[in-house]
C-alpha cells in the first residue's frame, strides 16, 4: 500500500494532491511533503481524489496540519473529499477544528 | 566511561529483553482491558479487544455509577502499537477518574478532553470515545460522543439502526467542548454494540473492507444469541472474512443485551423438592 503525493505550488498557495492509502504506515510521505511547503505560502489545499483510505494516523495528520496553520496563520482548505470520508470527517469532527481555528485565526 | 559493545550477541540479548518487555506490556494492558464486567440485574455486558499487533490502541471500560447506572465507554487511540498503548492507558485512568465526579456521559467527555487536551495536542494525537450510562431499572440508554463511529442498536432479527448522531469533537481536538446528550429506550432482549472502526475496517485478499452493513446483517441474523455467542459470532465473522490477512487494525467490540426480566428463583414460593 502506497501514498502519492504531489505538491503544486503556485503563488502563495500549495495544492497538495492525495492519492493510494493515507495511513500508519505512508504517513511519512506525506509529512515530508508537508514539512517541504515554502515559507510565504498563505494557502495550503489538500486534495483527496485520488485517495482510497486514510485512518486515524492519517486524519490526525491533517489535524496537526489545521494547528500549525493556525500558529503560522496560513489556510488549510480539504477538497476532493469523497462522500464516505466527508461522512468519516464529520464525525470524527475535522471540519469544526478547521472552522473554529480559522474562525479564531 | 562505560561503552556499549554491540556485538552481535549483545544485540541479541537486547532483542530478548525488548520482546520480553513488550510481552510484559502486552500482559499489563490485556489484563487492565479484561477485568470482570459488571453484573446487574435485567441485563448484560461483554467486551473484547483483538489488538492489531502486540499491544493496541483500542480501550473500553465500565464503571459501576452510585446511582445504579452503569457507565460504559469504548475508546480508540490514534495510532498503533506502543505509542498507542501508552497513550491508551493515559485514557484509561483519566476515564477512572472523572467517571466517578461527572453526572453524565457529556460531562465525562468534556472533563477528558479538558484534562487531556494538552498533553494530546503536544503528541499531535487524539482519541475517539464514545460514553454511554445504561439505566437498568429504566431501561434508557444516554450516550455522549466524542468523534466516534456511532453503536449499533438491534432491536429484531429485521431491525437494526445506528444510534442517533450526537455532535463532539475527538478528545483532544479542539480545548473546552461541549458533548451533548442523547437518550433511547431499550427493551427486552435489543442489544447495542459498540465498536471500534477496526471491525468494518478489516480487509480481506482482495483489499475489500468488511464494512457496517455487513456487520448489521450478523448482528440480525445473532439477534436471538445470548451476549457471548454474539461477540464470538462477530469475531469469527471478521475472521472468516479476512481468511488470515494480517489484521491491519485494533478490534474492539462491547456489547450491552437486555434481558427478560425474570422471577427470582430463590424466592420463598420455589418448589420444595423432598
Amino acid at each position: 500500500m502506497e501514498v502519492n503525493v504531489q505538491r503544486v505550488e503556485e503563488d502563495s498557495v500549495c495544492t497538495l494532491h492525495v492519492s493510494g492509502v493515507l495511513d500508519y504506515s505512508t504517513m511519512g510521505t506525506f509529512i515530508e511533503e508537508v514539512q517541504s511547503i515554502k515559507l510565504g505560502i498563505h494557502r495550503v489545499i489538500i486534495n483527496f481524489e485520488g485517495l482510497d483510505f486514510i485512518d486515524s494516523t492519517g486524519i490526525g495528520a491533517i489535524i496537526n496540519l489545521v494547528h500549525e496553520a493556525n500558529e503560522k496563520k496560513f489556510k488549510v482548505e480539504l477538497d476532493g473529499i469523497s462522500e464516505e470520508n466527508q461522512i468519516l470527517f464529520s464525525m470524527i469532527g475535522v471540519y469544526e477544528i478547521i472552522e473554529a481555528l480559522q474562525m479564531e485565526g | 566511561m562505560f561503552q556499549r559493545d554491540f556485538t552481535l550477541v549483545n544485540v541479541a540479548e537486547e532483542e530478548k529483553v525488548l520482546k520480553r518487555e513488550i510481552n510484559l506490556a502486552r500482559n499489563i494492558q490485556m489484563k487492565l482491558l479484561n477485568g470482570d464486567p459488571p453484573t446487574f440485574k435485567d441485563g448484560e455486558v461483554s467486551g473484547i479487544s483483538i489488538p492489531a499487533r502486540l499491544i493496541g490502541g483500542d480501550y473500553y471500560d465500565f464503571s459501576y455509577l452510585p446511582n445504579g447506572k452503569i457507565r460504559i465507554v469504548i475508546g480508540d487511540v490514534m495510532g498503533k502499537g506502543i505509542p498507542a498503548a501508552m497513550l491508551m492507558i493515559l485514557t484509561r485512568g483519566v476515564f477512572r477518574s472523572v467517571a466517578e465526579i461527572t453526572k453524565g456521559p457529556g460531562e465525562t467527555l468534556a472533563e477528558m478532553n479538558k484534562v487531556m487536551y494538552k498533553d494530546l495536542r503536544s503528541l499531535g494525537s487524539f482519541v475517539t470515545v464514545f460514553c454511554a450510562d445504561w439505566d437498568p431499572k429504566t431501561k434508557i440508554l444516554t450516550f455522549a460522543n466524542a468523534g466516534h463511529n456511532l453503536p449499533v442498536v438491534v432491536r429484531s432479527s429485521k431491525e437494526s439502526e445506528s444510534l442517533p448522531k450526537t455532535k463532539g469533537v475527538m478528545i483532544g481536538g479542539l480545548p473546552n467542548q461541549e458533548y451533548p446528550e442523547e437518550s433511547i429506550k431499550l427493551n427486552n432482549d435489543n442489544f447495542v454494540l459498540f465498536y471500534t472502526d477496526g471491525v468494518i475496517e478489516a480487509t480481506n485478499e482482495n483489499g475489500t473492507m468488511y464494512r457496517e452493513e455487513r456487520l448489521k446483517n450478523l448482528l440480525l441474523d445473532n439477534f436471538e444469541k445470548e451476549i457471548k455467542e454474539i461477540e464470538t459470532s462477530i469475531v469469527d465473522s471478521i475472521n472468516e472474512f479476512t481468511k488470515g490477512v494480517p489484521q491491519r487494525d485494533d478490534i474492539t467490540l462491547v456489547l450491552l443485551k437486555v434481558s427478560q426480566e425474570k422471577t427470582d428463583i430463590t424466592s420463598f414460593t420455589s418448589p420444595i423438592i423432598s
